[in-house]
């Protein structure tokens, strides 16, 4: 799957900082939240701590990690935006 | 009012940072980073959290010293003042029962062995060689405070005793004013200031139901580790009692839930949608404590619960400075 180009689909759909708060969460309280390498986490706070949660890289790496954590959760807030993947 | 937060790190260390920079961000003061083997180290966690935080003080433990030497405690405490200057904090308790046997430990003694390390402890952060030899080779950078984490009568005295802090187990939750007082009776005894601060299992979420189950795992874990007779009073007889051990010990966390009713769950921890928590909040003798300490789940969705939980803790205390009746030096 082509997350950047899933990112651009999405910030039109939808608030930038909402979605990407929502991934955030579906990826933190994932029992398969060890599935997120400590250097993909580590930039996952980075961003979180210095507000760029929102930001184009820091969304695409949301998206697919909430789609490696929770496929059927990811799956349902894409289609809830209108898309389809 | 000291407004802590208490993170469990069963979540990787990345998570245990979004959630404490989110407390930070809100207003709280303090992270209490809880220790158990089965979980990432409470010591490397707080290591990296004081590294990457700049404001929020960070707490270790409760470290106990059937576990872990006394010395090794004033060494980690010591040592983390190097990365937190000012921001460290060291809990001492004496752990739970089922834990320590889990681990080969016999709890034998508990108030004096609590004792004897808290002693230790401070002896050797305050830079001082001890009769039986120990020292640090190095000082710390800034003070430790050191609480007493204690749930039954003479652990609060001894807390009071010893203690820079304490940390009133949340199963004191129906009679924390009596363990507020006897805190406070030995502290005076003592001719000494201890902070009095009572820790709250907390699950906050707009499905009430949603957040007492989230809270469960979190009251089993404090009922195995209790006593039969302080567990018979809640329902929780012998036999019953050994199954939630056997499941804790098991971590078979979904039969847990099952296994603990909502009404015990509810006794132990402050747990509901936002407004039934905010009306739990206003039963509670806030303003006899000098910090609270928010532990356990949080909510079934920890960041956000984060924010929720201390909005309603404000507007709590907020509403009891209002109503509380003025002091003489304060009257026109």
């Amino acid at each position: 799957m082509n997350y950047r180009e899933l990112v651009k689909l999405v910030v039109v759909r939808a608030d930038a900082q909402q979605i990407a708060e929502r991934l955030l969460d579906v990826v933190m309280t994932s029992y398969n939240a060890g599935l997120v390498t400590p250097n993909e986490g580590e930039r996952l706070a980075d961003a979180f701590q210095s507000d760029r949660l929102s930001d184009a890289d820091v969304l695409e790496s949301l998206l697919e990690l909430a789609h490696r954590t929770e496929p059927e959760k990811f799956r349902s807030l894409i289609e809830e935006l209108g898309l389809r993947i | 009012m000291k407004i802590s937060i208490e993170l469990a790190p069963r979540l990787p260390l990345w998570a245990l940072r979004i959630l404490s920079s989110m407390a930070e961000k809100v207003g709280f003061e303090a992270v209490w980073l809880s220790e158990h083997y089965f979980n990432r180290s409470s010591v490397v966690a707080a290591a990296y959290l004081l590294s990457h935080l700049k404001r929020l003080a960070v707490g270790v433990g409760v470290l106990n010293p059937y576990v872990l030497h006394p010395a090794v405690m004033a060494q980690v405490a010591a040592s983390l003042t190097e990365v937190g200057p000012g921001r460290v904090m060291l809990g001492v308790g004496a752990g739970d029962v089922t834990t320590l046997e889990a681990l080969g430990y016999l709890r034998k003694d508990a108030v004096e062995r609590v004792r004897a390390c808290v002693r230790t402890v401070k002896g050797l952060l305050q830079g001082g060689g001890l009769n039986d030899g120990l020292r640090l080779d190095f000082r710390a950078a800034s003070q430790v405070p050191v609480y007493v984490a204690a749930q039954g009568p003479k652990m609060l005295e001894l807390a009071g005793e010893v203690g820079d802090g304490v940390l009133i187990n949340s199963a004191n939750l129906p009679h924390l004013r009596d363990s507020v007082g006897l805190v406070r009776s030995s502290a005076s005894r003592s001719g000494r200031s201890v902070s009095v601060e009572a820790e709250l299992l907390v699950s906050v979420h707009e499905d009430s139901k949603k957040a007492i189950k989230t809270v469960k795992p979190y009251v089993a874990v404090m009922l195995a580790g209790s006593s039969a007779d302080f567990a018979r009073v809640l329902g929780f007889d012998e036999d019953l009692l050994s199954r939630l051990k056997v499941l804790v010990g098991r971590g078979r966390w979904l039969d847990v839930q099952e296994l603990i009713p909502d009404d015990v769950a509810s006794a132990l921890s402050v747990a509901g949608n936002p407004r039934e928590f905010a009306t739990a909040l206003e039963g509670l003798p806030i303003e006899e404590l000098d910090g609270l300490v928010l532990g356990g789940p949080i909510g079934p969705n920890p960041r956000p619960a984060i924010v929720e939980v201390h909005r309603a803790l404000m507007r709590s205390i907020s509403r009891g400075a209002r109503s509380a009746p003025r002091s003489s030096a304060q009257r026109p």
